[in-house]
């Protein structure tokens, strides 16, 4: 209790800190220079302002800004340097926030039309049909689940094997091949992966299973499994590297086999590093449009005969965006529930790779307290 | 003709007289090898290094190393930084395996047997050559697990879950080994209350004396330090150094140091290595430091350089 | 302390125990690659070969291994191995063999005997059992006895027949029917992995360093097995997509001979190709750069035989002219990159008053030829039709005989006062120049320097219809220059927006802003800018860019979705290599008394910039392959028959009316197409005779995606390299 008393307290002083230094700064500025600080923040934040009120002013205030920061640049040079950068700054950390209030205004006509228990809850209807207004998103995310949960089976354990491999394991040569060809193959867009899917994979898994064709569910995770596998292998590869050396001779030193020092030193002391790079693959899975999308059969319904029958196809959170954006009229419920799922792989998605990170940062932190 | 070079002391006289005696080359590069006075002491050497050379990449670290240590004695090496003497050390365990670039050359052999032989135990040579490293480096584990790591996994103490499954769970064994290794480090009186701390929380010294109990719940014969009190502060250097004495009974003890006075203190015999790579000293420590062969070592040792 | 004697320090190799062992090892290697090779179709298992069914073979093989992999257990237990096991297996080898019996049990009494519910009481009790067993007994027996059994035991369900090919088994709750032709091969190669594994740990004679040995060689196995089947697939676009690309390729051998030289000039210049003085990671680079060179070199020659011999070839639809013809672009590029890697060399200052008049003539000659170029420019095209650009080639004639003479001459009769002919590296860059001179006219005027069967002439020498053309409709004529040109016009716009935004964070980040909530708040949007799905940006730009451009998905749009995409990217490696300047820089210039801003732009920015070029390309190619995004926000026809005009159609009016200052584009405010948003469409069209024309896009966009991460990797090289001169 008194522990979060002491850190609110020294947040506080600390804020008091920044205002007081602050203030100081502006005390000291010159009166043209606070005149042009303050008329170039004046006038972006005014181009801002009518350019999200889609008035026809922005342009024109935008024009001026450039015009007094060329002043600026000319004759105050530092201090324009300093606002122009922490402009740039600002505009960067709106990004995210801009995406999440568009998306959410977007969705918000359908969570008023069909209220979020419809859309959400699986005890519902759990249909999703235009013709009859039902926009019930559970299919898709039992279809996002079901390609998830067959996706990360793949990925975790050869990403975390891969991860391994490469920091630990493989000859300094084979190093040198194998880890720029992961950050290759991360590169390779989703659409080839979906291409060959769409063209090879289906058909022949379809014939092999005696199937309707159309993209089994586990087909697609594990196409996507692929996918999201470099992305774990380079995350884990990074934060198994980042267990420093003289832990791992200390333990070698003392007879253990490499293996037995990745099991009990290595492994253990990046564990979080690892778990963030399985949670980044998670949401790499999650996020996964394009090879999905066209691979998959696009029916939005549950799975049949059971909820769990991987072989069956039905859509998922993303597929559903990319495939109904062409049929949705613009401004009806259908195209608000599809920013609704939008809204819901935002938050997911996007929540998975801030905590992913958070628990990165906080493994680094520990591990450098610790020397 | 032996004779004479034997007695030069001086490295530039040395070379002058190489260009002079170029008769054939089989001699001048005789000359050129850097030479000490005989050491021999009785029984057996525990580990004994013949024409030892280290390269990292095209860097010549070690050249043409020869020599033997005796059994259950502490041989200081000391020198000047980069001098190789950590180098050599680490080719002691075959540690510099671990390094990307190091090339070894030359034999090492420990109790008669060639540790860089190509079909050579690493795990059972590291289990008998234990090391203690520059800077602590405890596991981020409590101090109990950090103690019996080694025993744990050269199966010597059977823990863990599948012990208890089976029933041959042997804490108390290991309780006991704890205890012993802790009190032997000198540490058990600071950490008997909390065994399950987490290591990292100890101080410096406690970090590094958790260290030296971990390298001794392996039993090995030798240990080797490489320079285990430079990142301390005067009163654990003191106490880590009783222990190395102590140690000394039963272990053969291997240790680095730039630090002259420490060399002094706690050895039986010291190796001068100089700038180069070169072994150009070595005998009972009294002897080194009170009475150098070397005109070099005795430039190093007073002051003069280094 | 004599107890540790026991163990030798040497081993002895080469015993039968350990020949034995990894000889079933080896075997086990090879069943995994067959088994593996059946799904791909490759091995026939459900065929007969010499009268067996190719199934039973399988199981044969498999029944060796279990019984091979048993006896391991038994020789080390009872025989004369010298191993060292350990007292148990350890727990995850219990538990894996527990868990795989249960299953194993549990599926065999259900599906294969017929017994009820009871069976998956029985196979629990049977899984606790043998994990038991491989828990208690001696890590010899325990991990031996479990796999070797279980392995034994499907041999033999195979052999038997009771898993036959024709043999099917349809799970509850599902649609699908898994056939034996599946299952026999799975099974095979998890049973395999197991033997492979028990065999690799006794070969290192079990105990620690067995263990060691068992999960190195399995944890390889599935590496290389997933990275195989990743370059797999690679080499499959590639094998399918290269012919549709290469159709109708037309060169003329000229070209093709200059490019080719020039590649193995620019790779001899900075590669090393000696594998002799290298070691590691070099060496390897340097076997692959000798092989490369040699081939080059190879290739080279024998196009110049081609030309010599005048021999047309044409195979697949690719033909080469027999003329030495080069065309003014490809000669453009390629005299530019020979002049910018002869860059540092080349300087010739004689001493002698001769050397220096041929130094003065050389350059004279030059200018005359470069100050023609403009004339001709100029004044139009009647002095270009007279023939006056010819100089330039006459200049480079006398060039090369010049470099001819200075070649023949030995090197020894050069001395320092006798410096009257130049050195060949100052005359070769001369020819350089006045070869770019030549090509840069001919560019210009549209008019060829030279003959007709030898010279430089403005286009014609490479006809890449796939390239060059648009597609006209489906099942027409297969193009992907819109598309292309449309990627080119989004990345470009991209990075225009993204990076200016992203350096100048990154520089406020570093430089200015202290630790605070605000930089907090920073990293944790941009890490969750960094991981937010495509789509998700794709709809951001519907509701958030779209209405405020045009109110229709354009090429604008797309460029900035797409910039907001590269912006994390960006930001996040820009960041890392700001921090990664040692702040000794900054305090030396700043003790030298430079004002902060002027510090950060002349020594943070400028150290800095490797990184941020390199994450800059990385984060392009990521982009160029983007799709999700562009279907929402750029949208545009399947097919189009023509780039996107951007460059002719900038607008700008002055009125009445705000922003006052209207600057427009309207090829910029178009749906159009771009490459991956074509392989998208194919795969929509769904036409199956055009599935090669998806192949060629993909091949494509693989290599507009690859060729910019292979030049991030160039220019990590090229900087690091720098660094350390």
């Amino acid at each position: 209790m008194s522990k979060t008393q002491n850190s609110v307290g020294r947040a506080g002083s600390a804020l008091q800190q920044r205002v007081d230094s602050f203030g100081r700064t502006v005390v000291e500025m010159d009166r043209t220079s606070l005149l042009f600080a303050v008329v170039q923040l004046l006038l972006i934040l005014g181009a801002f302002a009518s350019f999200l009120i889609q008035s026809p002013w922005a342009m024109t205030l935008l024009y001026a800004f450039l015009l007094v920061t060329g002043i600026g640049w000319a004759r105050r040079q530092e201090l324009t340097a300093k606002l122009l950068t922490f402009e740039m700054t600002a505009l960067t950390l709106s990004t995210l926030g801009l995406i999440a209030f568009f998306l959410f205004l977007e969705a918000l006509p359908a969570l008023r039309e069909m209220g979020l228990g419809h859309v959400l809850s699986p005890f519902g209807s759990n249909q999703w049909s235009v013709s009859q207004g039902q926009f019930s998103l559970v299919p898709m995310i039992l279809g996002t689940l079901v390609t998830t949960a067959v996706a990360i089976l793949i990925a975790a354990p050869f990403g975390v094997a891969g991860a391994l491999f490469i920091s630990e394991i493989a000859p300094d040569w084979l190093r040198e091949i194998t880890k720029p060809a992961v950050e290759l193959l991360a590169g390779i867009p989703s659409i080839v992966y979906g291409f060959i899917g769409f063209t090879i994979i289906n058909k022949y898994v379809s014939n092999l299973f005696s199937i309707t064709p159309g993209g089994a569910m586990f087909t697609i995770g594990i196409v996507i499994g692929f996918m999201a596998l470099p992305t774990v292998v380079s995350v884990a590869e990074d934060a198994l590297s980042a267990v420093p050396d003289a832990m791992k001779d200390g333990s070698v030193a003392m007879g253990a086999t490499d293996w037995q020092t990745m099991k009990s030193v290595s492994i253990p002391t990046a564990f979080s590093g690892v778990s963030a790079a399985v949670l980044l693959g998670v949401g790499r899975a999650i996020g996964e449009t394009m090879a999905a999308t066209v691979m998959i059969s696009h029916s939005r319904r549950m799975l049949e005969p059971t909820v769990y029958n991987v072989f069956d196809s039905t859509e998922t959170l993303t597929t559903l965006i990319a495939s109904g954006y062409g049929t949705a009229p613009p401004e009806s419920t259908y195209m608000s529930a599809l920013f609704v799922a939008g809204v819901l792989l935002l938050v997911i998605v996007t929540g998975l790779g801030i905590v992913s990170q958070l628990i990165q940062q906080r493994m680094q932190r520990k591990l450098r307290g610790g020397q | 003709m032996t004779e004479s070079v034997t007695t030069t002391t001086d490295g530039s006289i040395e070379s002058e007289q190489t260009t002079v005696d170029e008769r054939t080359s089989a001699e001048s590069e005789e000359q050129t090898k850097p030479e000490w006075r005989e050491y021999s002491f009785a029984g057996e050497p525990v580990l004994s290094v013949e024409d030892l050379n280290v390269w990292y990449g095209d860097d010549h670290a070690l050249k043409d190393i020869s020599i033997e240590i005796p059994e259950q004695s502490v041989t200081a090496l000391i020198g000047p930084s980069g001098c190789g003497k950590s180098t050599f050390l680490r080719c002691l365990n075959r540690m510099n395996d671990r390094i990307k670039e190091a090339r070894v050359e030359g034999t090492v052999e420990f109790n008669g047997q060639d540790i860089y032989a190509d079909a050579a135990n690493l795990v059972e040579l590291r289990k008998r050559v234990g090391m203690v490293f520059q800077h602590p480096n405890p596991f981020p584990k409590s101090i109990r697990e950090n103690v019996a790591y080694g025993p744990r996994k050269h199966g010597d103490l059977n823990r863990g879950l599948v012990a208890r499954l089976l029933g041959q769970d042997e804490k108390e064994a290991e309780d006991e080994l704890v205890e012993q290794c802790l009190r032997d480090a000198a540490l058990w009186e600071e950490v008997s209350d909390r065994l399950e701390d987490n290591a990292l929380g100890l101080s410096g010294g406690q970090q590094q004396r958790l260290c030296i109990a971990r390298c001794l719940a392996v039993d090995p014969e030798v240990i080797l330090m490489d320079e285990p009190a430079s990142a301390l502060d005067p009163i654990a250097t003191a106490k880590i150094e009783d222990l190395i004495e102590s140690l000394a009974e039963e272990y053969t003890v291997v240790i680095v140091t730039h630090n002259m006075q420490q060399a002094a203190r706690i050895s039986d015999q010291t190796a001068v290595f100089l700038t180069g790579g070169e072994l150009v000293e070595y005998g009972d420590t009294d002897q080194v430091f009170e009475n150098p062969q070397s005109q070099r070592v005795e430039d190093y040792i007073t002051g003069k350089f280094g | 302390m004599s107890d540790s004697y026991r163990t030798q320090l040497v081993d002895t190799k080469g015993t039968s125990y350990e020949q034995f062992a990894i000889g079933v090892t080896v075997a086990s290697f090879v069943a995994f690659v067959l088994a593996a090779g059946t799904l791909f179709g490759w091995v026939p298992v459900a065929g007969e070969i010499s009268g067996v069914p190719g199934a039973t073979y399988f199981g044969v093989g498999v029944l060796g291994l279990g019984v091979a992999t048993g006896a391991l257990g038994a020789f080390s237990r009872w025989g004369e191995a010298q191993t060292t096991p350990s007292r148990s297996a350890g727990l995850v080898v219990g538990v894996v063999h527990a868990s795989i019996w249960t299953v194993a049990v549990g599926l065999f009494l259900r599906y294969t005997i017929g017994i009820g519910s009871v069976s998956w009481l029985l196979a629990v009790a049977v899984g606790v059992g043998v994990g038991y067993f491989a828990l208690a007994l001696p890590e010899d027996l325990g991990a031996t006895a479990p796999t070797a059994v279980f392995v034994a035991f499907l041999g033999l369900l195979f052999v038997t027949g009771l898993i036959s090919p024709s043999w099917a088994w349809q799970p509850n709750g599902t649609n699908a029917t898994i056939p034996g032709t599946l299952v026999i091969p799975l099974l095979t190669m998890g049973g395999v992995l197991m033997t492979g594994w028990a065999s690799a740990s006794a070969y290192e004679g079990f105990g620690t360093r067995g263990r060691q040995n068992g999960a190195f060689v399995l944890i390889s196995l599935v590496v290389l097995l997933t990275l195989s089947v990743l370059v797999f697939l690679l080499a499959f676009v590639f094998e399918r997509g290269i012919m549709v690309v290469l159709e109708n390729l037309t060169l003329s051998a000229g070209t093709v001979t200059v490019l080719l030289a020039t590649a193995l000039f620019a790779l001899l210049r900075t590669a090393t190709v000696r594998p002799t003085v290298a070691n590691g990671t070099d060496r390897v680079a340097a076997f692959v750069n000798l092989t490369v060179a040699s081939l080059l070199a190879l290739a080279t020659l024998g196009f110049v035989l081609v030309i010599g011999t005048n021999l047309s070839i044409s195979a697949a639809s690719i033909t080469v002219e027999p003329t030495a013809v080069v065309g003014a672009v490809p000669g453009l590029i390629a005299g530019g990159v020979v002049f910018g890697l002869t860059r540092e060399s080349g300087e010739w200052r004689p001493e002698s008053g001769r050397g220096r008049s041929i130094r003065r003539a050389f350059r004279a000659a030059l200018l005359v030829a470069g100050g023609i170029g403009v004339l001709e420019l100029v004044a139009g095209l009647e002095l270009a039709v007279a023939g006056i650009g010819a100089v330039s080639v006459l200049l480079g004639g006398v060039v090369v005989a010049a470099l001819l003479v200075a070649a023949v001459r030995p090197t020894d009769e050069r001395t320092e006062s006798d410096q009257v002919i130049p050195p060949v590296s100052w005359l070769g860059r001369v020819a350089v120049t006045a070869f770019l001179l030549a090509c840069l006219r001919v560019f210009a005027t549209g008019f060829p320097v030279g003959l007709d069967q030898a010279g430089i002439v403005a286009s014609g020498t490479i006809d890449w219809p796939f390239i060059t053309n648009p597609s006209q409709g489906l099942g027409i004529q297969p193009g992907v220059m819109p598309a292309m040109f449309g990627t080119i016009w989004i990345v470009i716009g991209a990075v225009t927006f993204a990076v200016p935004l992203a350096v100048g964070s990154a520089v406020f980040l570093t430089e200015y802003a202290e630790d605070s909530i605000f930089t907090r708040a920073v990293d944790i949007a941009t890490n969750g800018l960094w991981s937010t799905p495509s789509i998700v940006f794709g709809l951001f730009g519907l509701a958030f860019i779209v209405p405020r451009f045009g109110n229709t998905p354009s090429i604008l749009a797309a460029q900035l979705v797409l910039g907001f995409m590269l912006l994390p990217l960006v930001l996040i490696t820009s960041r890392e290599a700001m921090k990664s300047v040692p702040d000794e820089y900054r305090d030396a210039s700043a003790a030298l008394g430079v004002s902060k801003w002027q510090t950060i732009r002349s020594v943070v920015v400028p150290a800095s910039m490797p990184g941020v070029i390199t994450g800059v390309i990385l984060g392009v190619g990521r982009i160029a392959g983007e799709t999700a995004p562009l279907l929402l926000v750029l949208n545009g026809p399947a097919f189009p028959n023509s780039g996107p005009k951007v460059l002719s159609s900038f607008l700008v009016r002055i009125g009445a009316d705000p922003p006052f200052i209207h600057v427009s584009n309207p090829a910029l405010m178009e749906r159009a197409s771009a490459l991956p948003y074509q392989l998208y469409a194919v795969i929509t069209a769904g036409v199956g005779a055009e599935q090669s024309f998806g192949w060629g896009t993909a091949l494509v966009l693989l290599g507009v995606v690859l060729g910019f991460f292979l030049l991030s990797i160039a220019t990590r090289r090229y900087f690091r390299r720098k660094l350390h001169q």
